[in-house]
């Protein structure tokens, strides 16, 4: 039902004066800068679009793109595969172990990255309780951290969160009886799982997938801090080329493309499902 | 003149969807008016063009002769029952009630002095400084009008107000609200979609289907001369028969005979024609009563303090509703003679 | 099967939580270096924190500046929250996209668009320019959060004040507000710990002048590895347990108090 004014001011114009500084501002600090980092890969240091030819051409750029393509969909298929269980316990358990689950996984969500990075810095480290427990078995604790493996570890961690709260908010709606139906109609347990519980479910691994993937793939902080200074991700290439090289126009060709895929995966996602879904 | 006229009102939302298709009504001063209706006949969203919270998309709306859809609700001197009591949650009870005297800039002392007059009308004295979540649901209600009459009002609104509560709270509260009404005088218009509380309240009920007013007289006057099929079968059980009009002014229904009615319409022999006729008013035997019908019993459903037999003639399904006193003795397959007066059917215009 | 699914799931749980709590005991540890478990505890490192003004000047800058930012944003985003929640007019759905657009773009883009164009304008390792910045990027949160507590609040009470003779926006104060007060404190709440944390674009514009705290951490992480990070680290968790933690039993308490 439409409502009548908040303010003394037409009906009509009422909403649109009320986004207006919102809008502004966003138009002003947020359009500008992105238009910006477009501006400069064509435009820095010549203008062309030499930037975008190397990106292409250049097998550095290409395996880095590659790269953190293919880190970041195994990220998101290990998350996947962890979240399931614990998104299921959470809906299927009572209320009270529900809500101390969601209060643990919500704490860690809520965790600065840089914080959960630091921590794995800690336990992957030399003298960090990984290495100090395989030495007691006998072994040498191999190289753990500044690798292609502390990096997925810590991706993992930060994104799970994410996608057990994807999974779980689909979950919770399921009505538990239709278990019992497919039960009593004679599926066995693992049977009903498959072809009732898991597509029902489907939605849910779609949009969390969808999020951890865009995220990962943009991350900055932990691939930087915990990964492989010579395997890096696309934002640590973009980080580098800003600070050490002060090579605007390759970073914010780097940026755009990183920004390219990210719409296209997020693009794709909106002609299937509507991107209204991910955030309810 | 009336006190409050509806002309005409319109109402059609941006999807095209036309909520109120030319509601007109004349209400007079004192008067307890029943908007009565299923949901999505029009009926609060016409309530809400009186309220000030819809404008008319046209129409107009007269309080004592003023035309008053300009004026923005605040400004409309017109109390409110919503049906969740909209009570302020963090206000007491009496800051609740003597909310519409402050924003009215009454002297602190006049409105502790209304409040308290308001609150024994109401029967709730001692539960002036209580928080509103803490009070039950008919507690919550009379709060509610309490506030909504304490500013004397021009026009009291209420919006299917009794709606959360149990039957017989519910009852209590007809009585309360029709008191209230009675010590007051204030012109009420009550909303709702149960038909045994607008017999029961008002002095007269409107009863809307599908954005219109389908009849609006006294309750009495509803319930035995419905204008159409609707407002027949709306307002509690109703038997319903089509036929063709007769050279006399009578309905010729098949199966039936010629049924001879209150009213007599005059339309060209054979126009197709409906009656209605209430089940408590179809009796067993005959007993010199003019309209006589022989059926077979199909169902019998008992309904505790009264009995519904059902049968079939022809394309209809005939219900004869008994006191339970007289229900024995009548059986499923039983061929009965019934028998109803002119005065108890009613011929239903051939609209609707 | 259950038994399998729980198993699964609790241990998915403790990989969740745990390693976070690494950091609290790493605090409190006596070693200069990063060995866990710690070989003993005292509070050392607090103390060097806290007299150490390059730990502690990010500290404050951090917490000015995402004050600053949940004020903005606040009064940014509410009146937007209200235009898009109640009215319904040309062009909604497209800017539903268009308002949490910040959140798909990634951090290290804006960082490089920032980093350019607040050079231009003078506004680079200043208060204001990550204020502005963090504002842009906190904004779809916190629009989210008060359009969710609009969208579930009852339009009637402020019908109810405005039949009793309230004019809207005095309406709007005396009811509506106050019945939305948790949803804006919350909302303020994510903002500014959203603020606090942020790290990546941080680092590219606070520069020396106004360090966060997220920037002198990661700085330290990355040039050597100083146990006193985990005081910070400490700290920011903390923060989160604090946050939590007063939620949680105002909600116990407010369960309490309603009989």
């Amino acid at each position: 039902m439409k409502d009548a004014s908040v303010f003394a001011v037409p009906d009509r114009w009422l909403p649109y004066a009320l986004l207006a500084p919102l809008l502004a501002f966003l138009a002003v600090f947020f359009v500008v800068p992105l238009a910006q980092v477009a501006w400069l890969s064509v435009s820095e240091p010549a203008f062309g679009f030499g930037h975008y030819g190397k990106v292409l051409a250049d097998p550095y750029y290409r395996r880095v793109v590659l790269d953190t393509m293919a880190t970041s969909l195994f990220v998101t298929v290990i998350c996947v595969l962890l979240a399931y269980p614990l998104a299921y316990v959470m809906a299927q358990i009572g209320r009270a172990g529900s809500t101390l689950l969601l209060m643990l996984v919500a704490m860690s969500f809520w965790t600065s990255f840089l914080v959960r990075t630091y921590a794995w810095i800690i336990i992957l480290g030399n003298r960090g309780p990984v290495a100090a427990l395989l030495r007691d078995v006998g072994l040498s604790p191999p190289l753990m951290l500044f690798t292609r493996f502390s990096t997925v570890v810590a991706l993992v961690h930060i994104l799970l969160p994410i996608m057990v709260m994807s999974l779980y908010a689909v979950m919770r709606k399921i009505d538990i009886n239709i278990m019992k139906a497919a039960a009593s109609l004679g599926a066995t347990p693992f049977g009903a799982l498959r072809s009732i519980y898991f597509p029902l479910t489907a939605a849910g691994i779609v949009s969390g997938s969808t999020i951890v993937f865009v995220l990962c793939m943009g991350f900055y902080v932990t691939p930087v801090l915990i990964g492989s200074p010579r395997e890096q991700m696309i934002s640590g290439v973009i980080g580098q080329q800003i600070e050490e090289f002060l090579a605007f126009g390759e970073a914010s060709t780097m940026a755009i493309v990183l920004l390219a895929v990210t719409v296209i995966v997020l693009s794709i996602y909106h002609r299937f499902f509507g991107l209204d879904r991910l955030w309810g | 003149m009336s006190y409050l006229s509806l002309q005409e009102l319109r109402k059609s939302y941006s999807g095209g969807s036309l909520a109120v298709d030319g509601v007109s009504l004349d209400i007079e001063k004192g008067e307890f008016v029943t908007f009565l209706g299923p949901s999505g006949s029009g009926k609060t969203s016409t309530l809400m063009m009186i309220a000030g919270f819809e404008s008319p998309t046209a129409g107009h709306i007269l309080l004592a002769g003023r035309a008053i859809e300009p004026i923005p609700a605040h400004k409309r001197n017109i109390g409110i029952v919503f049906q969740n009591y909209a009570l302020f949650p963090h206000m007491s009870v009496a800051r609740n009630v003597g909310f519409p005297l402050r924003m009215r800039r009454r002297p602190k002392r006049e409105i502790a002095d209304r409040v308290t007059k308001m609150l024994s009308v109401v029967d709730l004295s001692d539960y002036a400084d209580a928080e509103p979540r803490r009070l039950s649901g008919g507690q919550q209600q009379r709060v509610a009008l309490a506030r909504a009459l304490v500013f004397r009002p021009d026009v009291l609104l209420l919006d299917e107000p009794l709606g959360a509560l149990d039957k017989n709270l519910r009852e209590q509260m007809q009585i309360e609200i029709r008191r209230i009404h009675s010590e007051l005088g204030v012109t009420t218009i009550y909303v709702t979609h149960d038909q045994t509380e607008a017999m029961t309240m008002s002095d007269r009920i409107a009863v809307f289907n599908a954005g219109k007013v389908e009849q609006v007289d006294v309750p009495l006057a509803i319930y035995n001369r419905p204008m159409t099929e609707f407002v027949a079968n709306f307002l509690g059980d109703n038997n319903v028969f089509e036929g063709s009009v007769t050279a006399d002014g009578r309905v010729d229904v098949v199966g039936l005979g010629v049924i001879t009615a209150d009213n007599a319409i005059s339309q060209l022999p054979g126009t197709k024609a409906k009656v209605a006729v209430r089940p408590e008013s179809i009796r067993p035997g005959v007993e010199g009563r003019a309209n006589t019908a022989t059926i077979a019993v199909q169902g019998i459903v008992n309904h505790g303090d009264s009995v519904l037999l059902f049968a079939a003639t022809g394309k209809n399904t005939v219900k004869v509703r008994l006191p339970a006193s007289e229900a024995a003795g009548f059986a499923i397959g039983q061929t009965v003679t019934v028998s109803w007066q002119p005065e108890h059917v009613h011929i239903i215009g051939t609209r609707g | 099967m259950w038994a399998t699914f729980l198993a699964l799931g609790l241990i998915v749980a403790i990989f969740v939580a745990l390693p976070i709590a690494v950091v609290v005991p790493m605090s409190f540890s006596t070693s200069p270096s990063l060995e866990f478990p710690p070989p003993a505890y005292s509070i050392g490192h607090y103390i060097q924190f806290f007299h150490d003004v390059t730990w502690t000047g990010p500290l404050i800058n951090s917490s000015v500046i995402a004050t600053g930012t949940a004020l903005l944003t606040m009064i940014l985003i509410t009146p937007a929250a209200f235009a898009m929640v109640r009215h319904d007019f040309r062009g909604r759905s497209l800017l539903n996209i268009v308002l949490l657009m910040p959140l798909i773009v990634p951090h290290i883009v804006m960082a490089v668009g920032y980093f350019t164009y607040f050079a231009r304008l003078g506004l680079l390792q200043t208060y204001l320019g990550v204020i502005l910045a963090h504002a842009c990027l906190t904004s779809p949160v916190a629009f989210l959060t008060v359009s969710a507590g609009l969208k579930g609040f009852d339009r009637s009470y402020e019908r109810a004040a405005q039949s009793l003779g309230a004019p809207p926006f005095v309406a709007f104060l005396v009811v509506t507000f106050p019945i939305l007060r948790a949803t804006f404190l919350v909302s303020a709440m994510l903002t500014f710990v959203q603020s606090f944390d942020e790290t990546t674009v941080a680092l590219f514009i606070s520069g020396r002048d106004v360090a966060t705290l997220p920037k002198r951490m990661f700085d330290a992480i990355r040039l050597q590895a100083d146990p006193v990070i985990s005081v910070a680290s400490a700290l920011l968790f903390g923060i989160v347990v604090l946050v939590f933690g007063i939620s949680l039993i105002r909600q116990f308490l407010l369960r309490r108090v309603a009989r």
